[in-house]
């Protein structure tokens, strides 16, 4: 039998010579405590939007099919989230994105994904307008971008999987946690890392992709920093009907001062909503009835600061009865219609009024700005969320982690086509080089412009307000910003 | 292990001592430091009764002193009055060193019934009141000397050694008590000298505030407290969000140039 320190040294020999192979996966054993693990070139931890698209990426690239992948998700994606695709529900679920142009092309063009268009509702533009000041930027661009349930991307993602035939190259294992990530030389940081799953799985893998999260287990261990700040508001989202099919289909935001509410369109009359504020008022609104929900989000678009502030003082002592605030609602926002010189300017200046919202499909969740110092190292890549956080006003989330997965996927290809090892930091390097700069500017717009507008006092709502009119009014500045958000994922 | 050593010793009958001192060794100190004497002292009796009844009548004077030693049934009042201001030097431009001793123990004796009950190392975090509740607990202790206000607070900030001695560093340490004994997070860096810093600030303008009021039951002072230590809190919390949000900028800057230097 062999000494420990002798097989110690047996296994790092084993593993630096397969280090060093560029491509091809020798079916060598490398034995280490309990089981031994099996060899992979790229293991995905995160079966989310980016991981999946990664997953789908590598297998329908002719330069990256060859390498091994395996990814693991600890959520239900098989059986849930896959018969989505051929039998989705009747009604809108409630975690809808915006995806742009590019992410669109990079899905369907390069990865050749069908999504399920009759789900998706493209928007012609955003109306933007001050919650105070009523000063207004009304960006108009055809398909700006497009309004997306994330089970949509990701069952037509799996349906891609499917129709690629590449279960001998590509393993799917849901239902199952990373336990834990070791180097297969403890001393060596650029040795295969080792991971353990929670059915007993051992992968001893090439490249390690961390699509976890933002509470990236992957990241910890790479002892990559991420930087930034939880802004302490909350986003509430939910799926509301409308009174009627809107004319005018374009995405609505509104700057309250205790947060951006956005109404965003989904096809026929429907449409969703995020709604950031504070974290006492985000309870109060998933605690309200859905009638006394509705008001208020007709409210928010249309009446002052000082009376959405009444109406949740007033639901907060619960001193007013569901009848008393819709029908306080509706006579303030008919008397604001009233105002207009024309009646066609209520659907040129304010959303359709929601009729109801689906009960089960209010939720909330924390508002933070994160990012990473770096998006890779030797063996390890971050990818999405674990990579960087935004608020999500500016709708680029889920576009910069598809942005994220298509540079990495061509700095793979190149590094593959010029034979190197695809997990070296020396062919990873190109990817974030090319990322950092792009997703720095996404999230310090979204973060600047939430900071200019949560405040009500006054010399900065002047400045903010001045500023929009110069941009509404000067097309070229209004171009180029509407242009940033619609191709954000380049 | 060391108690059950020394038990053997003490039941064997052998004076065994250790090297290291054990606390059940010492009594607990029967004096309200900085004061010099203890509880049971004729000093302290004299003075906690003269800020509980004749203070309120008579102001911070000898008077109020004397009245209390008549109260007290206590002979030889001048030498006591002596011995009462023992620890303060003379001063021409101040009270006599008895009425400086009634001034401090004033602050002292207040200080110790505030944090009355509380012990942050066997409470937990939120069985210890708010920052906020003890602030008021503070003042409303001040409320039966309310009309004295004026004169007690003009004569802490005479400039000269009881300034510096006493009247500061009773401030100190009444801040710090109040960020100690409540759950309020607490700071390892320059944060702790600028909390309490805050929390003084609030505390004085509130009692300068107090002076001033005429409102039933001092509320006006109660709510102008309340509302400046949240500006201090706040203010606090931008400079938090400032030092965040530059030392971010800063390191996302090198990030930048890294990634530009980087084989792109």
């Amino acid at each position: 039998m062999l000494s420990s320190r002798s097989r110690f040294i047996f296994n790092k020999k084993i593993v630096r010579s397969l280090a060093t192979s560029a491509a091809g996966v020798k079916t060598a054993r490398v034995k280490a405590a309990g089981t031994t693990p099996q060899l992979t070139d790229v293991l995905i931890v995160g079966g989310g939007p980016a991981g999946l698209t990664l997953a789908a990426a590598i297998q329908s690239s002719h330069e990256l099919r060859k390498f091994k992948t395996v990814l693991v998700e600890a959520g239900d994606t098989i059986s849930k989230v896959k018969p989505f695709y051929n039998s989705p529900p009747d009604y809108y679920t409630n975690r809808v994105v915006s995806l742009t142009p590019p992410s669109i092309d990079f899905l369907t063009k390069k990865i050749n994904v069908k999504l399920m268009e009759n789900r998706m509702m493209p928007y012609d533009g955003m109306y933007v307008t001050d919650g105070i000041s009523n000063a207004t930027i009304d960006m108009e661009k055809d398909s700006l971008a497009y309004m997306i349930e994330i089970l949509n991307v990701q069952s037509s993602l799996l349906a891609r999987i499917d129709e690629l035939n590449c279960k001998d190259r590509l393993q799917i294992i849901d239902k199952t946690k990373v336990e834990s990530i070791v180097y297969s030389d403890p001393n060596d940081t650029k040795s295969w890392p080792i991971v353990t799953l929670s059915n007993g799985q051992r992968f001893q893998t090439r490249l390690l992709v961390g699509a976890d999260g933002f509470n990236s287990p992957v990241r910890t261990f790479s002892g990559i920093q991420s930087r930034g700040w939880f802004y302490n508001k909350f986003g509430v989202v939910s799926t509301m009907k409308l009174e009627y099919t809107p004319f005018k289909i374009r995405g609505w935001q509104r700057f309250l001062p205790t947060g951006p509410i956005a109404h965003l369109p989904l096809p026929d009359d429907n449409a969703t909503l995020v709604w950031s504020t504070t974290d006492e008022l985000s309870e109060l609104l998933l605690s309200i009835k859905e009638e006394e929900f509705t008001a208020l989000i007709n409210a928010a678009f249309v009446l002052d600061n000082a009376d959405m502030k009444y109406y949740y003082k007033h639901l907060q002592n619960k001193s007013m009865t569901s009848k008393q605030l819709i029908d306080d609602v509706t006579y303030r926002i008919d008397e604001e219609f009233a105002k207009l010189p024309n009646e066609s300017d209520i659907d040129e200046k304010y959303p359709t009024k929601v009729k109801m919202i689906l009960g089960p499909s209010r939720a909330r969740f924390p508002l933070k700005m994160f990012h990473a110092d770096k998006y890779c190292t030797d063996r390890i890549v971050l990818l999405g969320d674990a990579a960087h956080a935004t608020h999500p006003l500016a709708g680029q989330g889920l576009n910069m982690g598809q942005g994220d997965t298509e540079a990495l996927v061509d700095a793979l290809e190149k590094a593959s086509k010029r034979g190197l090892d695809i997990g070296s930091e020396l062919a990873l390097d190109p990817f974030w080089a090319e990322r950092y700069p792009t997703n720095t500017l996404l999230l310090g717009v979204a973060d600047k412009c939430h900071k200019i507008y949560s405040t009500d006092f006054p010399p900065v709502v002047k400045l903010r307000s001045l500023g929009a009119d110069v941009i509404n009014n000067f097309s070229p500045l209004k171009n180029l910003i509407t242009d940033t958000l619609g191709s954000s994922a380049k | 292990m060391i108690n059950r050593g020394r038990l053997i010793f003490r039941k064997s009958g052998v004076n065994a001592r250790f090297f290291h001192p054990a606390t059940d060794e010492y009594v607990l100190p029967n004096k309200l430091s900085p004061c010099t004497y203890t509880k049971d002292s004729p000093q302290f009796k004299i003075l906690s009764h003269a800020i509980d009844n004749t203070v309120t009548k008579f102001g911070f004077s000898e008077r109020a002193i004397i009245e209390a030693m008549k109260e007290l049934k206590i002979e030889n009042q001048s030498t006591m009055l002596s011995a009462i201001g023992s620890s303060n030097s003379p001063s021409f431009l101040h009270s006599s060193p008895s009425v400086m001793e009634l001034l401090k123990f004033n602050l002292v004796l207040k200080r110790y019934r505030m944090i009355e009950g509380l012990d942050p190392l066997t409470m937990q975090q939120e069985e210890l009141p708010s920052l906020e509740s003890l602030l008021l607990k503070r003042l409303e202790m001040d409320i039966p000397i309310g009309k004295h206000i004026s004169a007690f607070m003009s004569q802490l900030v005479i400039p000269g050694p009881f300034l510096l001695d006493s009247a500061l560093p009773e401030l100190h340490r009444l801040a710090d008590d109040m960020i100690y004994f409540s759950n309020e997070k607490d700071h390892h860096d320059f944060a702790w000298y600028s909390k309490r810093l805050g929390v003084s600030s609030a505390y004085i303008s509130s009692k300068l505030f107090m002076a001033q009021d005429n409102s039933c039951n001092y509320k006006e002072t109660l709510q102008f407290a309340k509302d400046k230590l949240e500006k201090v809190m706040r203010l606090g919390d931008y400079y938090n969000n400032t030092e965040e949000y530059a030392w971010y900028v800063l390191l996302n800057s090198v990030n930048m140039v890294k990634s530009r230097m980087s084989r792109a």
